[in-house]
């Protein structure tokens, strides 16, 4: 058995600054004014989290808002660091938190499609092999010569998804960006990302679609409150997630 | 520091996007264009010849060349690290949504500034050697090597201003007051040699000033920078690269979370 990612014990907990000190004026009041000190509190957005998912494996992470969900996946690419456990991740990894990442708006499609698949780790002549695919996929046509500000917001979305799909990394990791895009669109992406896992690829969705967690996914973890509740048969776990919401829980 | 490095070169075209980024919106849907980066330089130039070889009338030959020669690495420098404060907290969007070297960002603000540099050398030098009559000495082909120097020294400090103004965004602030004032503390309008013997010795010992000295050297007076001069200008080059990058690399994997 490979595993493209392994979680062990993993925790994560940020600081929450009341008061911030990024200057230092409040940091020289502080010094005489206690009230007004940095007040620092920890709030642990993830609790020792063991997981892990195999090599072509998709994954779906469901919860509440505040779990940790994309605090999970942000560590999984490495954007954040475990306060405490281990992270093993193996094989290129493409995060997927918002589409368009890194587009400019003053910069045409192309250009943005050349500097967004370099902040992915890119060569250009990478970018130049997957070019037209990009182009293609994402309907976009001759407005690709057009700066990214003059799209409406479906034409962007179509051109940050595209990207994202055809990435090709070991592992790619999607955060809510299914959501976007109409209908027809949706389904296309949902293809496309058939497409990929069938490539190999190790798949991690967070979502709040249960179908397309049922849809797509092997298999589907629970998060409430930074911790692993259940695990296993997606529709077993989005059964137990809508038992839970059912229930009223407070966090919702 | 050598991971780092192949890192890096994994991620070149993400540098080289970054710097293009920033070339196309200057330039693009500006009339003028590339005449913009040359405007300034070239009125500083003017007002500076006039106050100091015409009003206060300070007795070096060719001084409008003497100013150049010092004075455009010297934009370099200040701008870079003025722009390089902002390099981490300016881009909170990509640092939060995906993982790359986060070198890649002041480097890639050093680079654009030092692109500009090099047009406005392209123009200038030509032109004020024409006017001015000066006959370059072989010295002038180490500018060049000087000028890497001056990137690579440069950089460390623009990876240590950019870490600190993570967690005190004061030192953009103070960083755009300094470079004011460091900049008349420094050897470039008027030559080392006017100073006290004390100050100078403090010049030749301080980076910013062995630089200037340096370039006027090479350029002007057409002989190779003396030894202290030389020493100081790597020894700070190599302390200022591995010190920032050391203190970079141990800061930034929590600016995701400090952005």
């Amino acid at each position: 058995m490979t595993w493209a990612i392994e979680l062990k014990g993993v925790s994560k907990a940020f600081v929450l600054r009341h008061n911030p000190a990024h200057n230092l004026k409040v940091r020289l009041i502080g010094v005489f004014h206690p009230r007004h000190r940095e007040q620092l509190e920890e709030f642990w957005a993830l609790r020792e989290i063991d997981l892990a998912v195999r090599r072509g494996e998709c994954l779906g992470l469901i919860g509440p808002n505040g779990s940790g969900k994309s605090t999970l996946l942000r560590i999984m690419a490495s954007i954040f660091r475990p306060t405490e456990g281990e992270v093993v991740v193996r094989g290129r990894v493409a995060p997927m938190i918002e589409v368009g990442v890194g587009f400019h708006p003053d910069l045409t499609g192309q250009e943005n499609i050349y500097l967004s698949t370099s902040l992915y780790g890119l060569s250009r002549r990478e970018t130049d092999a997957i070019y037209r695919q990009i182009v293609a996929f994402s309907e976009l046509g001759e407005f690709i010569d057009v700066s990214v500000k003059n799209y409406s917001t479906g034409m962007y979305v179509r051109l940050g998804f595209s990207i994202a799909v055809h990435l090709e990394p070991d592992i790619l990791l999607i955060d809510e960006v299914l959501a976007v895009g109409d209908e027809r669109f949706q389904q296309k992406c949902l293809h496309r990302m058939e497409e990929v896992r069938r490539r190999g690829t190790t798949l991690i969705l967070v979502s709040h679609s249960m179908q397309t967690i049922e849809r797509m996914c092997d298999r589907a973890c629970l998060l409430v409150r930074g911790r692993l509740e259940a695990e296993g048969d997606p529709t077993k776990v989005v059964e137990r997630y809508r038992e839970m919401l059912s229930v009223g829980d407070p966090l919702e | 520091m050598a991971t780092v490095i192949g890192e890096l070169l994994g991620y070149r075209a993400l540098i080289r996007n970054l710097v293009l980024k920033d070339l196309k919106l200057k330039y693009r849907d500006s009339v003028l264009g590339l005449v913009w980066s040359l405007l300034n330089p070239l009125l500083m130039l003017v007002v500076y010849t006039v106050a100091f070889k015409f009003i206060l009338r300070i007795e070096t030959e060719n001084y409008a060349y003497f100013l150049l020669v010092g004075l455009l690495p010297w934009n370099f420098f200040s701008s870079s690290l003025v722009a390089s404060t902002h390099a981490i907290t300016g881009n909170a969007n990509l640092i939060k949504k995906v993982y790359f070297p986060r070198e890649a960002l002041p480097i890639a603000t050093v680079l654009f500034t030092f692109s500009q540099l090099v047009l406005a050398l392209a123009v200038f030098l030509p032109a004020l050697v024409l006017v001015s009559g000066v006959r370059l000495h072989w010295t002038a082909v180490l500018f060049v090597p000087l000028l890497l120097l001056h990137l690579l020294f440069t950089i460390g400090l623009a990876f240590i201003l950019t870490t600190c103004t993570v967690f005190f965004r004061d030192v953009a602030h103070l960083t755009e007051v300094a470079v004011v004032l460091l900049f008349w503390m420094t050897p470039i309008i008027y030559p080392v040699t006017m100073a006290p013997a004390k100050l100078q010795l403090f010049f030749k010992l301080s980076p910013l000033a062995a630089f200037a000295i340096a370039y006027q050297d090479v350029l002007f007076w057409g002989r190779v920078p003396e030894e202290l001069v030389a020493s100081t200008l790597l020894g700070w080059t190599i302390a200022a690269l591995l010190g920032g990058q050391v203190l970079f690399r141990r800061h930034s994997p929590t600016f995701a979370e400090e952005v």
